[in-house]
């Protein structure tokens, strides 16, 4: 996810401009939920430990913690499920509509470079899924694969 | 500015420990499955799988595989800026030339890491008319059987090279995991964990180096690790808020929180 959604400068502009962003390990969040880092830490850490679901899980909420969206990896970023091309779509309609922001259909000719890289990442799961132990192919990658994988 | 190029002046050998302590716990117990459940897995793997449950129980703790190694002083030139450098600069370092240290742990050792973040990255920390100090950061993965997709990548490799350089000589040089739980992802059999091992470390067995050097220009190792995670991760220009801040700023400045719960951090290759 790091690579993924989360370096699309797409989705970094949304973020810094829309949202409170904040990351939780979840070893530490039954420390928050005791209160080590106070009140609304603790509420918020609650709220997050209640609609967890798999590794890596995405919560959107009012400041008063009602809960405007949810992703979870399972449905997001497992490769078996979602194919990568898709999953930045994905994730900035949940943004948008947290935000109260219009979800308008993504113009390709905007996202071209975004959506070579993409494509050519998800043509590469492919491969790696029918050979697995493959490592050549990571010696013939575009350029951008190193930043935006 | 300056010239690090011939800051080496010997071929002395270094002798260099290596430490690979066993997995201490993991998230989800992958590690240490049932027999049944590894049988399992074995029965539903797309290929006849050759292993028995002792030698799976041993897959993720195989230890270094040279507890001892000895390297040329020039070896080590990897870690050198290839031009001039100011306190704070970052440089890429040649993965080819740093795989023969990670092959003291283990034969496998890979810097493509499929799905993480490429890469190794060193940085001039400090330096003082006698001694400079490079740190570095390095991403690897380690591929402990590749016929059931077993892997074992660490958090990061991080690091740092003390030169005297008076003398030309190593005065101290590690490689090693950050001791913090969780700081390693394992899989296999296209199941993935986190586990947290407590030691994993090279270091030399060359001259002390002295306690205090007076730095004439430096920064510290936590200004150099930022700069490594801005160098490696694009999601470090995400303005992120401690969790004891969020909710006030939230309602201050009427905005909604966006929240990542993640099983391993999201600033290092352990997750």
């Amino acid at each position: 996810m790091r690579a993924g959604p989360l370096s699309s400068p797409k989705i970094i502009k949304l973020l810094n401009t829309h949202f409170v962003n904040v990351w939780v390990l979840l070893r530490e969040v039954p420390e928050l939920q005791a209160g080590a880092k106070g009140a609304d830490a603790a509420a918020l850490a609650t709220k997050l430990r209640q609609h967890y679901t798999d590794s890596v899980d995405i919560l959107t909420l009012t400041p008063d913690l009602e809960v405007l969206g949810h992703l979870h990896n399972m449905s997001l970023f497992h490769p078996y499920y979602l194919p990568r091309s898709e999953r930045i779509p994905r994730y900035l309609k949940l943004l948008k509509s947290s935000a109260g922001l219009e979800v308008a259909a993504q113009k390709p000719s905007e996202d071209l470079n975004e959506a070579i890289t993409e494509k050519s990442i998800a043509d590469l799961e492919a491969r790696l899924q029918q050979h697995p132990d493959n490592e050549n192919f990571f010696l013939y990658l575009p350029h951008t694969y190193s930043s935006l994988y | 500015m300056i010239d690090l190029s011939n800051v080496l002046k010997t071929s002395a050998d270094i002798l260099v420990q290596a430490h690979w302590d066993p997995i201490e716990n993991t998230a989800n117990n992958l590690q240490w499955a049932t027999e049944e459940k590894f049988n399992r897995s074995k029965a539903q793997w797309q290929e006849p799988v050759d292993m028995t449950w002792k030698q799976w129980l041993a897959l993720f703790n195989p230890g270094p595989a040279h507890p001892v190694k000895n390297y040329s002083t020039t070896d080590f030139q990897v870690f050198l800026p290839p031009s001039t450098v100011n306190v704070g600069d970052v440089w890429d370092l040649d993965p080819d030339r740093i795989l023969p240290f990670l092959h003291q742990f283990h034969p496998s050792a890979t810097m493509n890491l499929r799905s993480g973040q490429n890469g190794a990255k060193a940085c001039l920390r400090a330096i003082s008319p006698e001694y400079v100090d490079i740190v570095f950061r390095i991403h690897a993965r380690f591929i402990l059987d590749a016929a059931i997709g077993a892997y074992f990548r660490p958090a990061q490799f991080a690091g740092h090279l003390t030169i005297n350089r008076n003398s030309g000589t190593i005065c101290q040089w590690t490689l090693s995991l950050p001791r913090r739980n969780s700081n390693v992802d394992i899989g296999a059999f296209r199941t993935a964990d986190i586990a947290f091992v407590p030691r994993m470390e090279l270091c030399s067995l060359s001259e002390p180096q002295p306690k205090l050097i007076a730095w004439e220009a430096a920064i510290t190792a936590e200004e150099a690790g930022k700069k490594f995670e801005s160098a490696l991760y694009k999601f470090t220009e995400i303005e992120w808020t401690s969790i004891e801040d969020a909710v006030e700023l939230a309602k201050a400045s009427n905005r909604p929180i966006h929240a990542v719960l993640l099983f391993g951090v999201l600033d290092d290759e352990s997750c």
